[in-house]
């Protein structure tokens, strides 16, 4: 992640969505509990791979979970 | 009840907080010593209060070791632990440290060569050691920041 790069993302929604506390979303993925906050708080950006793992527990596009802010 | 990965998270944590106490406490005592060493003020009875510290540091250094090695042996036999624990936050943590721990050797290099022009070093390898030592420090201190942040 480089400095002022930013990303802004719908995880806590769609946690709300599927009634999935941060450590279930980090043990669907593979990830610790705080890999999941760091990412819902926009501290980190996760690599590619990652994001397409959790589009895909979410059963939705990349594009629909991360954007980049305007 | 939390899950086992978050369980050995936090003892890897807190196992990791101990070692860098320890380090810590013996980079301290080793560049206190080597300083009143170096400007010859290190007395008797102060050159023992050091080495004990740095006795204690070292166990407390051996103690956080084994609990490491205990939280490693464990997650490397789990899959599911090993990937979680080493995830690439992690694993990214770990590359960003060396950055701090090789700036913490310069640090150390450039305080060696000012303590050198001010007065002339005797134990040239224990200065040398003493940047690795300090390197080694900024490279667990700073992946203890980066994995609290």
């Amino acid at each position: 992640m480089h400095r002022g790069e930013r990303l802004t993302n719908t995880l806590k929604v769609q946690r709300a969505r599927m009634d999935w506390s941060q450590e279930e979303l980090a043990r669907r993925i593979g990830v610790t509990r705080k890999t999941v906050n760091t990412i819902e708080n926009g501290v980190y950006i996760p690599s590619t791979y990652l994001a397409l793992k959790m589009a895909k527990v979410f059963e939705m596009t990349v594009e629909e979970l991360f954007q980049i802010p305007e | 009840m939390s899950s086992p990965v978050e369980t050995y998270d936090r003892l890897r944590r807190r196992y990791f907080l101990v070692y860098l106490v320890g380090q810590v406490s013996f980079l301290a005592a080793w560049i206190a010593r080597l300083i009143m060493r170096e400007t010859s003020v290190l007395r008797a009875w102060l050159d023992t209060a050091f080495a004990l510290l740095l006795l204690l540091s070292v166990l407390v250094l051996f103690y956080s070791f084994l609990g490491l090695n205990k939280v490693r042996k464990a997650v490397i036999s789990d899959p599911d632990l090993r990937e979680a624990l080493y995830d690439e936050l992690v694993r990214l943590n770990w590359e960003r440290a060396w950055k701090y721990g090789f700036l913490a050797v310069m640090a150390g290099l450039a305080f060696f060569a000012v303590f050198n022009f001010l007065s002339p070093v005797k134990d040239v390898f224990a200065f040398i050691l003493t940047a690795f030592f300090a390197g080694a420090s900024g490279y667990t201190f700073a992946f203890y920041r980066l994995d609290r942040s």
